[in-house]
């Protein structure tokens, strides 16, 4: 787990970046991976990966000196703009489905635990998560992989911290009905 | 893989999970997180690179709308006003490099640029380049590589920001730059070696067009406005005779083999035989479509393309003509006309002086005019002046004397000097109109004018001049080749464009062009000029494949005989927007009857490397010199072996350069005559890079009086 500076330390960095090129490089080296890691578990393709990621950066510098305070992590709002490039990306592509219609995204590159977890019911549980809405997944990857707060999740999706509770709730519901007793044999 | 901790997310699970497999399922997604996934490090580069461009550019943005933003104070120092007067400068950050053991937060040194590709910058513009780590100064001084090749300043005004200026005080302007800091050469202030940088690309700004002032020196032989314009060869070799067809479409020549030639007025196509070879001398039926040709013992008749030949008579004659639409000729004893032979009073020597009218109703034999209608003869005062032309209407005729040129009525009445000077052949066309070559140039006889006026309309060689019987068509000799051209004066169509207002014309036509506005760029063009562009091999009005256009700027501009007159460089760039290619087109304008200055001839010269040693970027005349303007520095010893001056021969005159920086002085030498400018891969820059391709420049639109 990263260790990420202090929220005032972040805030301060933050309004800096609003004027200074340098300190908004920082922003991008401290949260690139993160961003990127979770548009990747999203579009689960490289190229795909790069353009979405490029734009939440694009966009985050030309939004930041709008950007302001709310007591949430910086990365709430990177990833806010990411989950908004995710959805219109599939909006623009495929104007006629919806996100939770492209399952099959993940079925053409390697999922991430396909690639370095060796656990074969772990694989499973991830598996069944991709296959879950996209609302639900989101959600999920935000919480359980970005080990992100409810509020936070909420403030990113613009959804209220109950609403999301209940994706959160739906989909571990959802996995545990499909996977049976196999995630008890993971430890 | 490691489980998480998970810390105090726990309570979130628990309030979300009253289930505890529920629960544990959650604790199992959070401790056994999919592995970390690795973006490719070149593409977590190159965004980084992007958004530091876009911010550093969005940061200047703000800074020149009056913000106040913090770097403002990096790059303002004090002392630094004279660049801060510079607008335009975009702050971009162009380079990231990568020290593996460099002493900065990351190991990483950024290089930044205070200019960009895009921009054009000042000539005045200093080039900063801001590390982001303290540098040592005489390594990175060592590493900076500048191109085209300049002698510069340096100076360190703090130790991360090194500005460089050219010792001359400017860069060169309408020239693309690249500044590179060498590979492995320039090391931090600890010792760290900084690897190889993405060079600083920048274009310096056009300064205004150079326009020729007029010479100090009062000239001989002013260069009276623009007269001719549209000069281009037809064909080749010499030609003994020429006669246009009535509507100027089409000119007949006897060659130097003694066929009867045709060649179209725009050179277009090859010129092709009508008759011959031996063919004497010919005349044009007045509708143009036959020819009346003699060679030795024979009369005969032709189309004008080369069909019908049809033999008159086995005779030797002297002239040949039209009486309306019927051939007539004249032998050593007669004249045959359409209604009959007319005798003459006496023999005519082989090679007297024996010309029918453009009526065919009289004829100028030694002195004497015999009327093929009345049979009356008339004659001249002894001696008889040297004949030169009948006038259009067969009622004048123009002859030369002692005195000059002058003209009187067929038989001898009414004679009137209509110039000074002595000539041995001029073309009477028009009523109004004389041509002759004398005086080193083309000159015109306007006879409307009280008394007639006569005066030099073009400098240069034009031999034989012929004048068309309608529109401006003139053809002549030069060379060694047949050339045709439109005259303006005393026609009816054009006239010279003012320099001034045709420099205008220029630029906008050629910002169409780089705007790939075809139908816009036409606009500047009239049928000449559409022609010219048209034509197989001639200049492209656009440039649909790389390289394309990307910039034009004008080297040299100046009022000729044939308009006004512009070598305008074209610039041609790759895709990533680097020079890579240039050449010279060069403008002649006109100003049309309706008043519009449009583009009437144009000719493309060979395109030469961009980058390539020492290229010329502005000539002007400045009193009795030429001042050159390269755009790299020069070496002085390389300038008398890689520059000459030529005249119209090619032959070479005597060069008294002088030299500072980029910037060379020629005297110009004394009179009028065609100057060409000829750079030599022996001229060298500082670096002693030699020019790529020997490159001439015609000085002509230079020449004394010939400036507006």
């Amino acid at each position: 787990m990263s260790s990420l500076p202090s929220h005032a330390d972040e805030v301060q960095l933050v309004e800096r970046a609003k004027r200074d090129p340098a300190a908004f490089g920082e922003l991008y080296d401290r949260h690139f991976s993160q961003i990127y890691r979770f548009v990747y578990s999203r579009v689960r393709d490289q190229s795909a990966a790069e353009d979405v990621t490029s734009e939440v950066f694009m966009k985050a510098l030309r939004g930041i000196g709008r950007y302001q305070d709310t007591g949430r992590p910086f990365s709430a709002w990177l990833y806010q703009i990411a989950v908004n490039a995710v959805n219109d990306r599939y909006r623009s592509q495929k104007p006629t489905e919806d996100i939770d219609s492209q399952v099959a995204v993940s079925d053409r590159g390697p999922a991430l635990d396909e690639v370095a977890i060796l656990n074969e019911e772990v694989r499973q549980i991830w598996r069944l998560v991709e296959t879950l809405p996209a609302p639900q997944r989101t959600a999920m990857v935000l919480k359980f992989q970005e080990d992100m707060k409810i509020d936070d999740i909420a403030a990113v999706m613009g959804k209220s911290p109950g609403a999301v509770k209940l994706l959160i709730h739906r989909g571990v519901t959802r996995i545990r009905e499909n996977v049976g007793a196999a995630p008890r044999r993971v430890r | 893989m490691s489980p998480r901790d998970f810390g105090g997310d726990f309570e979130e699970l628990d309030e979300l999970f009253s289930d505890p497999e529920d629960r544990r399922l959650a604790a199992i997604l959070t401790s056994v997180q999919a592995p970390e996934v690795t973006a490719d490090p070149a593409f977590r580069s190159q965004l980084r690179r992007e958004l530091m461009q876009e911010a550093w550019g969005r940061s200047e943005r703000r800074r020149r709308k009056g913000g106040g933003a913090f770097w403002r104070a990096l790059f303002t120092p004090p002392g630094f006003a004279w660049a801060g007067a510079v607008a335009g400068v975009v702050m971009i950050a162009l380079v990231v490099v990568a020290l593996s053991h460099g002493p900065g937060r990351d190991g990483t040194v950024y290089v930044t640029y205070n200019v960009d590709p895009i921009h054009p910058v000042a000539a005045v513009q200093p080039i900063e380049v801001k590390f982001s780590q303290p540098m040592d100064p005489t390594s990175t001084q060592a590493a900076v590589q500048i191109t085209p090749a300049t002698q510069v300043n340096f100076q360190w005004t703090d130790p991360t920001t090194l500005k460089i200026t050219p010792a001359s005080g400017s860069f060169a302007p309408n020239t693309q730059y690249t500044v590179n800091i060498a590979p492995t050469v320039a090391k931090t202030a600890t010792g760290a070696a900084v690897p190889a940088v993405k060079p600083a690309l920048f274009t310096v700004a056009p300064t205004p067009s150079p326009v020729p002032t007029p010479s100090a020196t009062p000239s001989v032989s002013p260069t009276p406005p623009a007269a001719i314009s549209g000069e281009h060869q037809v064909a080749s070799g010499s030609a003994s005779a020429m006669a246009w067809l009535p509507d100027g479409s089409a000119l007949l020549y006897i060659a130097g083999d003694g066929r009867l030639m045709k060649a179209s007025a725009s050179g277009s196509a090859p010129p092709v035989a009508v008759a011959g070879p031996g063919v004497l001398r010919f005349a044009v039926s007045p509708d143009g479509s036959t020819a009346i040709f003699a060679s030795a013992g024979a009369v005969s008749t032709v189309g004008v393309d080369g069909s019908k030949p049809n033999q008159l008579a086995a005779v030797a004659t002297l002239a040949v003509g039209w009486s309306a639409d019927k051939p007539e000729y004249v032998t050593d004893s007669s004249v045959v006309t359409p209604t009959g032979e007319v005798k003459l009073d006496h023999a005519l020597a082989a090679g007297s002086a024996v010309a029918l009218s453009p009526d065919g109703s009289r004829l100028w034999y030694g002195g004497h005019v015999l009327d093929l209608t009345s049979k009356k003869v008339s004659d001249w005062p002894s001696p008889p002046p040297t004949f030169l032309a009948w006038s259009p209407d067969s009622q004048r005729v123009l002859y030369s004397n002692a005195s000059g040129l002058a003209v009187a009525a067929f038989d001898g009445s009414s004679p009137v000097t209509v110039s000074g000077s002595v000539v041995s052949g001029a073309s009477w066309s028009r009523a109004s109109l004389i041509v002759y070559s004398g005086g080193g140039g083309l000159r015109a006889i306007d006879l409307t004018a009280a008394p007639p006026n006569d005066e030099q309309v073009a400098a240069g060689e034009y031999s034989q001049p012929v004048l068309a019987p309608a529109g401006q068509n003139l053809a002549f000799a030069r060379s060694g080749g047949i050339w045709a051209a439109r005259l303006l004066k005393g026609t009816t169509a054009s006239s010279a464009a003012p320099l001034d207002k045709a420099a205008a014309v220029v630029t906008s036509f050629m910002q169409a062009r780089a705007g790939g506005s075809a139908d816009q760029a036409q606009g500047f063009l009239d049928a000449q000029g559409r022609r010219d562009f048209t034509t197989q091999g001639g200049p492209q009005l656009l440039r649909s494949t790389t390289p394309k256009l990307s910039r034009s700027f004008t080297v040299l501009s100046g009022s000729t005989a044939s308009g006004a007159r512009f070598v305008e460089r074209l610039v041609l760039a790759d895709a990533a927007g680097k020079d890579v290619d240039q050449l010279d087109e060069t403008l002649t304008l006109v100003t049309d009857p309706s008043g519009a200055i449009l583009v009437d001839h144009a000719v493309d010269g060979a395109a030469f490397a961009y980058g390539g040693g020492p290229a010329v970027l502005a000539v002007t005349r400045d009193g009795n010199s030429y001042k050159v303007e390269f755009d790299s520095d020069l070496t002085p010893a390389s300038v008398a072996g890689g520059i000459r001056l030529v005249d119209a021969a090619g032959k070479p005159l005597a060069l008294q350069p002088s030299v500072q920086g980029r910037t060379l002085t020629l005297p110009a030498p004394a009179g009028a005559g065609p100057i060409r400018l000829v750079v030599l891969p022996g001229l060298k820059d500082k670096n002693g890079h030699g020019a790529a391709v020997e490159y001439d420049l015609d000085l002509s639109a230079l020449a004394p009086g010939a400036a507006s």
